[in-house]
């Protein structure tokens, strides 16, 4: 009898960054990012703009490593941002850790889709609002 | 199309930065964060040198004399400085405008040298107002900085990985690991750390080794630099 697990987007999400925080290869290591991405996991759930990003790096990552630019990866993107921009607007998300590893996560993944895949730059836009004139 | 006045992922980082220096961040998560976000990417020369300066309270009123002076005494530095001028006659010194490490026997206003030469931002954390202020020299080698150029980006991630763990190894147990000094001499970095400053002089074959290694990292700069 097949035993199913129940599960959710946030238990999915998790255990993508999980699975992909494991690979060594110095190509494809996350951590090099900083050790800090090793916490993750354990932080997910509490800040939107944290879950967007993880999620889109998550689905940006099988489209990295087969050089293969999807409209997944660049959903995911437009979402994570989306999803940044509403927590700056926040007063009280904005000064979370949260979010400002949020932003890395996506500055970071903004690079390394632009180096990947250079005829997407057009749909990775930078954060682009001044949340001070707010 | 997107107006220039609208900050880049770099420039709103650095404003988060900013915004974050007036909070108490003491989790481990937070603090290596910071230091990651601080880390400056190592150069496109062959041979850089990475120093980290550690101001807290007890170093704050430290002036650039005193700390040309503990800067000196640390292990194998003099050696080193005494290198400096004699490769910085060379004319591929001089062209990328390295004549500054002359200043580098005498060790005088060192300190203002690496401030001018690369405008870094002073991030403070904390109600203790820690500061890092982390530095950059390039140090002129035998070869042509031109040719190593690719390279030394595709090395950055790489390096910024080893910074990040050297300052936890280093900075925060306030002593020194001779584990990670051993792991990063493999690597092809020396260190030299003295009470308030670390020294890394990266050397160019470790540049050569990772090839394969995106140069993501080259985005760290645009919000230091």
């Amino acid at each position: 009898m097949q035993t199913v697990v129940p599960s959710n987007q946030l238990t999915v999400m998790t255990s993508a960054l999980t699975a992909a925080l494991e690979i060594t290869d110095p190509r494809y290591d996350l951590t090099i990012y900083g050790n800090f991405v090793k916490e993750i996991p354990r932080r997910l759930g509490s800040n939107s703009a944290l879950d967007a990003a993880v999620y889109a790096l998550t689905a940006a990552f099988a489209s990295i490593h087969k050089t293969q630019p999807s409209a997944e990866a660049i959903h995911g993107y437009s979402r994570a941002l989306n999803s940044l921009r509403l927590c700056l607007m926040d007063s009280t998300r904005r000064k979370s850790p949260d979010t400002l590893c949020a932003m890395y996560l996506i500055m970071m993944l903004q690079v390394r889709l632009k180096s990947c895949f250079p005829r997407s730059k057009r749909y990775l836009p930078d954060v682009g609002m001044d949340w001070h004139a707010k | 199309m997107q107006s220039d006045q609208y900050p880049n992922h770099g420039e709103a980082i650095a404003q988060l930065m900013n915004e974050a220096g007036t909070r108490n961040w003491q989790g481990s998560f937070e603090t290596q964060m910071t230091v990651t976000l601080c880390t400056i990417v190592v150069r496109v020369e062959p041979i850089a040198i990475v120093m980290w300066a550690l101001t807290d309270d007890r170093y704050s009123r430290v002036s650039s004399i005193q700390m040309s002076r503990s800067f000196l005494g640390c292990g194998n530095m003099p050696r080193l400085l005494v290198r400096g001028p004699r490769r910085s006659q060379n004319r591929s010194s001089k062209a990328s405008g390295l004549g500054f490490l002359r200043a580098f026997p005498s060790c005088y206003g060192l300190q203002s040298l690496i401030y001018q030469r690369l405008k870094l931002r002073t991030v403070r954390y904390g109600k203790t107002a820690k500061q890092w202020q982390i530095c950059c020299l390039l140090y002129p080698d035998r070869y042509p900085p031109r040719k190593l150029h690719k390279s030394g980006c595709q090395c950055t991630l790489n390096n910024t990985k080893l910074v990040s763990k050297l300052v936890m190894a280093f900075c925060w147990p306030k002593q020194f690991n001779s584990i990670a000094l051993s792991k990063l001499s493999s690597h092809g970095i020396s260190v030299f750390p003295s009470n308030s400053c670390l020294l890394l002089m990266i050397q160019s074959a470790s540049l050569h080794e990772h090839h394969d290694i995106d140069p993501s990292g080259l985005a760290l700069c645009h919000f230091v630099s």
